[in-house]
């Protein structure tokens, strides 16, 4: 058996592939943006992807100045680097945004003695991944933020409730004690029995307020548009007996629509109205004005009253859970009015801020962010 | 217990003055309140408690100047003064004190109040 071939033989029938030839291939085959300029930046070779940048077949390519190629980027970040790589003869590289093809490519330089080789691939797939990563960990961070206040919320929330709970409820026990005693006359028992249920009534309060405050933010909010009319006219409706009561005299600028979450808004003016109701000034015919007004994105609501006001020291703690103000003392309330209006502004997007004056009465100022679901708000 | 020990009861809920009041009469002290720091230092001008129990958390005339005013008054130069506060004894703001004064968490019983007052005595 004759297994010996003369290589010579085949050397001379098989097809001849130079080292140049079989790289060209190469180069014109890869999917990634190739391109080789002399130092005068004329184009001595370049594949198909690189052509695609100069939307330009690769024969008109060929033998031309690169920035006759592409003018549109001769006063672009993407010159300079090029210029850099090719005074400096440094290898470089840079990730650009090209705007007209909506691409992010990466470029690779490498500087010759002859001139300059460009590589460039399209990263856009990896950087709208990373952007998307980027996204879900800012979403991420959102919610672990909203996750610790809520934390925090819950725990001030825990200790202001066991507090202010128990101290009516030691108040209970302690007027029980007294009554309990053998020495107390029947005059002294029925006084300590009538503040023994002044107080359980005290806790029964606070807690409805605390079911409601704790009821804020637990429901979905369901924003639609509404004319603020409907809104004050629930609220009237909702404190009828009060306002008939207090004489009240409303008065508000205007009705716009706007879009706000129904119940919430309704629960939001009812706290502010019954808490002017309650805070009214002895001296004087109680008067609630609202003012409604667009500022840029915003609208912003203004309702003022003419009650007894809130000392300057106090306005800083007011819309604080089961915070009272000083001469607000004699008032019964469970201070959780204000909490309650301020977490409602919250839920909305919104802020709300105070300014009073003792003896004069109380402005309060919130805005919430304009929302456009069809006509969401206009000046009728 | 001596019977004419006069106490001062010094504190804005109305609830608390008069329980402490009505707890402390019942024992034959004499007992006179307060609702305010302010109308407290005007109550001892013409008279000399031997205790005042003041609620530490008060707005108005802050604790100490209060402390301070009692410590220089002729009135109650003498006068024991003990602090009653809503929060337990290791809340911060009731450890940073005068030495001079006693704390004690508010009582929630008559003979809490009154071992208070007896020890005091």
């Amino acid at each position: 058996m004759n297994c010996v071939k003369d290589i010579n033989t085949l050397r001379k029938t098989e097809p001849i592939f130079t080292k140049e030839a079989a790289l060209s291939v190469i180069l014109e085959q890869i999917t990634d943006g190739f391109f080789v300029v002399d130092s005068q930046w004329v184009i001595l070779f370049a594949n198909e992807p690189a052509a695609l940048i100069a939307k330009k077949p690769l024969r008109e390519v060929i033998g031309k100045n690169l920035w006759s190629v592409v003018p549109q980027y001769v006063d672009s970040e993407i010159y300079d680097h090029y210029e850099h790589a090719m005074t400096s003869g440094k290898p470089t590289s840079f990730i650009t945004y090209l705007d007209e093809f909506k691409v992010w490519l990466e470029t690779r330089l490498f500087p010759t003695s002859q001139g300059l080789t460009s590589y460039f691939r399209d990263i856009t797939a990896q950087k709208k991944a990373e952007s998307k990563q980027t996204e879900m960990f800012n979403q991420l961070k959102l919610t672990t933020q909203e996750l610790e206040r809520s934390n925090r919320d819950l725990a001030e929330f825990a200790a202001v409730a066991s507090h202010d709970l128990k101290e009516p409820l030691k108040s209970i026990s302690f007027w029980l004690d007294i009554a309990g005693q053998t020495s107390s006359t029947d005059e002294v028992r029925s006084k300590c029995f009538m503040r023994a249920i002044q107080n359980a009534k005290h806790c029964v309060n606070l807690i409805d307020g605390m079911l409601e405050y704790s009821r804020v933010g637990r429901e979905q909010l369901h924003f639609q548009s509404i004319s603020f009319d409907k809104i004050i006219a629930s609220v009237k409706s909702d404190l009828a007996n009060s306002i008939a009561e207090a004489g009240v005299t409303m008065i508000y600028s205007c009705s716009p629509i706007i879009c706000v979450d129904e119940i919430q808004f309704v629960r939001l003016f009812q706290n502010l109205i019954s808490n002017a109701i309650k805070f009214r000034s002895p001296a004087r015919d109680l008067k609630i004005e609202i003012e409604i007004q667009e500022v840029e994105e915003k609208i912003e609501f203004i309702v003022k009253d003419n009650g007894i006001g809130i000392p300057e020291s106090d306005l800083s703690t007011i819309f604080q859970l089961f915070s009272r103000s000083e001469n607000a003392k004699s008032v019964p309330g469970s201070g959780i009015g204000l909490a309650t209006v301020k977490k409602l502004v919250e839920l909305h997007g919104g802020t709300i801020s105070a300014e009073s004056r003792v003896g004069d009465g109380s402005l309060f100022n919130f805005s919430i962010p304009k929302r456009r679901e069809g006509n969401s708000f206009s000046l009728l | 217990m001596n019977s004419k020990h006069h106490i001062l009861i010094c504190d804005d809920s109305e609830d608390v003055r008069s329980l402490y009041k009505l707890a402390l009469e019942q024992e034959h002290f004499v007992v006179e309140t307060a609702q305010s720091r302010s109308e407290a230092q005007s109550l001892v001008e013409d008279w000399e408690p031997d205790l005042i129990l003041v609620d530490f958390r008060m707005t108005g005339i802050s604790f100490n100047a209060f402390v301070k005013f009692l410590k220089t008054n002729p009135k109650t130069q003498a006068s024991k003064v003990i602090a009653l506060s809503s929060f337990s004894k290791t809340d911060p703001t009731v450890l940073n004190r005068d030495p001079s004064v006693q704390f004690f968490q508010k009582p929630a019983s008559l003979s809490e109040l009154l071992s208070i007052v007896q020890n005091s005595l």
